[in-house]
């Protein structure tokens, strides 16, 4: 027998897929020398000349963070909840920790199916998580990262829509130049999709020298780039696109003098007349000719072009603040379309309106009964934290509304809340709730302030709720509630 | 610090629905209150309780025992540990500063006395040695064993007559649709009271079905049947020893207590790694254990019946843990499965020597192969162990930069948090050097732990995906 028992048993079978019968062996003997052979072959193994090793991960000098953070992080793994994974990374990095070792696949690997890539969790990976994704071809890489990869500009070239509109990001930030080089570089062969994405990227904060370009894309070929460029160009103060806007809105709001009264006191009154006829021109800046609903067709354009243009336009023809402006327009027949424009206003103006525009807007709108919470949201929309807080409380408070708007206007800022609303917000729903929390609106608006409240209000929160559903708290409110205590348990491990 | 880990307690958990709700349960606010009594402070020792409120009107009372562990709950559920007993247990893991020594309340402290007057008439008992409970009826156990083998018998001849006309037919004609024929002479095979027996014939028809090199394998699988039934045909002739790897290899259930009876070896065993493996309705738990003197390998068994509530597996027996103690070997020529005799002090695995590893590895599985030809499966223990790849394929390497193939679905990994072992792997060692502790199966070693910088790390799926 001169064959290896592993080539000894491969000839074997050989016969024995033929059968005995027909290979001329004998049926027991095949077996008996297959069962020989097998376990030669078994027994002989040895151990062979290693294959390639992967490079050594580079040492990462950030600590793992503690036991009890790293528990908390598993536990989320095993139902995962993308706010929750987000907060936990958010929260290492502030102190100064990181994923885990054992924990980074799990974190890497559901990260990578989700459709949102937050930044911060591949961050909160460490070294570990670059180097792990390198090595396993189903994992991903963050889209928008914050170093620029130095082949940006080839990459540009040959990367799909989606993933240049990031890396577009992602150069921007740290060098506008640069960013804006590239979209000139491609403009013209790029489809109309992709150029309307690239001006969504600049829409965040347009910048002064990116006007002439913009102001050249009004006259794109496809309107839904044309539409965009004039997005982008109200937000960018003091554009020429403003100018034209606001000239054109001064010629619709006229503030005259009047003497009333017995006494003859000098009253300002605000006429609004809408435009007669389309002037062509406005075209070009993204105002619609055509109506959509059955509204008046001079009210609506009257509306897009009150809405993209300055407030400071309103209080010039008064001469008054902006809660007496409001209120010499107020008699006004087409005042009420006026509000609307004024607050989507507020909403794209950048920076936003003085806080008096908003408190007197808030005000209006608050005893207009036929306004709904949302109508409000431009209000906040794009401040400071401290100001959109202050507004949210104020809108909550207004007394027309639900219990389910109140939540919800609390809860219609995406930035955790701080310390001093959270208590004030509960305490406001304390008081103006007095019975059980019922249908969906209310449960999402629970739901969304148990993700943003300050952890050291989530025992308030729980007894706000708690004194509402004393004997039968339903396994939904229940399992929001432990939400908000394991996401005040996981505040308190990365003190510790 | 205590020797509980996270890993280690969650390890406890009966079902994944379990350890889920321990995870729950985890939580200071969850506890009206948690205490440990002034042993917890000696280390290993001690006892922990706590109050949870659940739905009743009372808390729950929870107790544990850390020595062993063992665990005691007012609550209704069935499931052991119960989700109350693994929430305090991980409490304790995560936070151990929170709990306050006290002096036990009497509900902590009767149950606790319980214990030890049970422990100490066992003791009693075994030291006395002491009538046994119930007379045996030796000549009922004489019938009843000899009507089993007549069974066997049958079972053997006809799976043997079955086997060589396979082979005189050829493996072609019967790799067709044959798989309801095999299920018959499987579950006759169960019939016969030899699930062994039953196990290859499947593995044979599964072996047909495998793709590339499927008549390597089929035959392979044949081979090692055809040297079972040659063996079980005269297994009265045969040495006891030989005859305990034949009767194992049929499936004969052995009886640990006659185990139990015999000598013990005394060793520092190490827990190097634990498998599950769902089998029928049976989840079967191997615990590799390795003597740390000696580098005598050994396997301990542990069955419980999928779904059935109050089946415990013994969570003394934790991975990444040794403990001073003997163990008793079933008859074997090469002696590996075996029960713990008694055990005495335990801590956790922290270094690996390298030099107590002489039994185990592939030199260790050919000699243990030339004495029991049925063997499944071998500890292995690699120590400056590295990762390497070889196209799609993984290996491990040693300290002198030999490797062996990791089992493709270790790589792949099956979803889940257990399914990711290769990359647990990868990132707990960074591509690093590290003791690795597997399963080897002549083939293809799966690991199920490894040994990073002193830490112990868990890498077999706990439950089925």
């Amino acid at each position: 027998m001169s064959a290896s028992p592993p080539a000894r048993l491969k000839e074997l079978a050989v016969a024995a897929v033929l059968g005995a019968d027909r290979s001329g062996a004998d049926a027991a003997g095949l077996l008996t020398g297959a069962a020989a052979a097998a376990l030669r072959a078994r027994a002989g193994r040895r151990m062979v000349a290693a294959a390639g090793a992967p490079d050594l991960c580079p040492v990462d000098p950030t600590p793992a963070a503690g036991r009890a953070a790293s528990a908390t992080l598993d536990r989320l793994l095993t139902d995962p909840d993308a706010g929750l994974i987000e907060e936990w990374s958010r929260l290492a990095i502030a102190a100064g920790r990181r994923v885990p070792d054992a924990a980074a696949p799990g974190v890497l690997d559901w990260w990578s199916r989700q459709p949102q890539r937050s930044a911060e969790v591949f961050q909160a990976l460490g070294a570990r998580g670059a180097w792990l994704a390198g090595l396993n071809p189903a994992w991903k890489r963050p889209v928008v990262s914050a170093e620029v990869p130095a082949d940006a500009e080839s990459r540009w070239e040959v990367a799909a829509g989606a993933e240049r509109a990031a890396l577009l990001q992602t150069v921007r930030r740290a060098d506008p130049a640069r960013a804006m080089a590239m979209v000139r570089s491609t403009w013209s062969d790029d489809g109309a999709d992709d150029r309307r994405k690239f001006l969504e990227v600049l829409a965040a904060a347009p910048r002064p020298e990116e006007e002439a370009f913009l102001e050249a894309a009004l006259d794109d070929r496809s309107k839904l780039v044309r539409r965009e460029a004039a997005r982008v160009l109200t937000r960018l103060p003091g554009s020429a696109l403003r100018g034209r806007m606001n000239a054109r809105a001064a010629a619709i709001i006229a503030g005259e003098t009047q003497r009333k009264g017995l006494l003859r006191r000098q009253v300002v009154k605000i006429t609004i007349t809408p435009p007669q006829a389309f002037d062509k021109g406005w075209e070009r800046d993204g105002i619609e000719e055509q109506v959509a609903g059955g509204k008046g067709k001079r009210a609506w354009w009257m509306r897009q072009i009150l809405a993209a243009a300055d407030l400071s336009v309103w209080t010039n023809a008064s001469g008054l603040a902006p809660a007496e402006t409001l209120e010499a327009a107020r008699e006004d027949d087409f005042y009420a379309d006026a509000l609307l424009a004024i607050l989507e206003a507020a909403g794209v103006m950048n920076p936003p309106p003085d806080l008096a525009w908003a408190r007197a807007l808030l005000a209006e709108a608050a005893g207009r009964k036929e306004l709904a919470w949302e109508a409000l949201a431009p209000l906040w929309t794009g401040r400071a934290r401290d100001e959109s807080e202050a507004l949210r409380l104020e809108a909550a408070g207004v007394e027309r509304f639900a219990p389910a708007a109140r939540w919800r206007i609390l809860g219609a800022d995406e930035r955790p809340w701080s310390p001093t609303f959270s208590g004030r917000a509960l305490a406001l729903l304390k008081a103006s709730a007095g019975k059980k929390l019922e249908g969906w609106e209310l449960w999402s608006g629970l739901d969304q302030a148990s993700r943003l409240i300050a952890t050291e209000a989530a025992g308030a929160l729980e007894d706000v709720v708690g004194s509402l559903h004393e004997k039968d708290m339903p396994d939904g409110i229940r399992k929001i509630l432990d939400r908000v205590r394991l996401r005040a348990d996981m505040h308190r491990e990365f003190q510790a | 610090m205590s020797v509980w880990t996270v890993e280690r307690v969650a390890a406890l958990a009966p079902d994944a629905g379990s350890a889920s709700a321990g995870q729950g349960l985890a939580s200071l606010k969850k506890w009206t209150l948690v205490a440990a009594n002034a042993g917890v402070a000696g280390g290993a020792g001690g006892a922990l309780w706590g109050l949870c409120q659940g739905s009743g009107k009372d808390p729950y009372q929870t107790r544990i025992d850390l020595a062993e562990p063992a665990f005691k709950c007012s609550c209704p559920s069935r499931k052991f540990p119960c989700k109350h007993a693994l929430g305090l247990m991980l409490l304790y893991a995560k936070e151990p500063g929170a709990f306050k020594p006290q002096a036990e309340p009497g509900w902590v402290s009767e149950w606790l006395e319980g214990r030890k007057e049970k422990a100490e008439k066992k003791a009693e008992k075994a030291a006395g040695g002491g009538a046994p409970a119930k007379p045996v009826d030796e000549a009922a156990q004489a019938k009843r064993a000899a009507k089993r083998d007549d069974r066997v018998r049958e079972g053997v001849a006809s799976c043997a007559t079955w086997l060589e006309d396979l082979a005189r037919r050829g493996l072609a004609a019967a790799k067709g649709d044959a798989s309801k024929e095999w299920e018959r002479l499987a579950a006759r095979m169960v019939d016969a009271q030899a699930p062994g027996l039953a196990a290859l014939v499947r593995r044979t028809a599964e072996a047909t079905a495998s793709g590339e090199g499927w008549e390597v394998r089929t035959l392979d699988v044949m081979g090692r049947l055809h040297l079972l039934l040659r063996a079980a045909e005269k297994l009265d002739a045969l040495p006891v020893d030989l005859a305990g790897d034949v009767r194992a290899a049929l499936g004969f259930a052995q009886s640990k207590d006659e185990v139990l009876a015999g000598a013990g070896v005394a060793d520092r065993w190490a827990v190097i790694g634990q498998a599950f493996e769902e089998e029928e309705r049976l989840l079967v738990r191997r615990s590799w254990l390795v003597g740390a003197c000696t580098g005598t390998p050994a396997l301990v068994l542990d069955f419980s019946v999928i779904g059935a509530p109050g089946q415990v597996m013994d969570p003394s027996l934790v991975a990444g843990f040794e403990f001073e103690g003997e163990l008793a070997f079933y008859p074997s020529r090469a002696p590996l499965r075996a029960a713990v005799k008694s055990r005495g002090t335990s801590g956790p695995l922290a270094a690996w020597t390298g030099s107590a590893a002489a039994g185990v590895g592939l030199l260790g599985y050919a000699k243990a192969l030339a004495g029991n030809p049925w063997l499944a499966r071998w500890p292995m223990v690699l120590t400056d162990a590295t990762l390497a790849r070889r196209g799609e394929a993984w290996e491990v390497v040693d300290g002198e930069g030999l490797g062996v193939p990791l089992r493709p679905a270790f790589v792949t990994g099956g979803g889940g948090g257990g399914g990711m072992g290769l990359w647990r792997l990868l990132s707990a060692t960074g591509g690093r050097a590290a003791t690795v502790f597997g399963e080897w199966d002549g083939e293809y070693l799966t690991p199920l732990a490894a040994l990073v910088g002193g830490v112990y790390l868990g890498l077999a799926a706990r439950w089925a995906a």
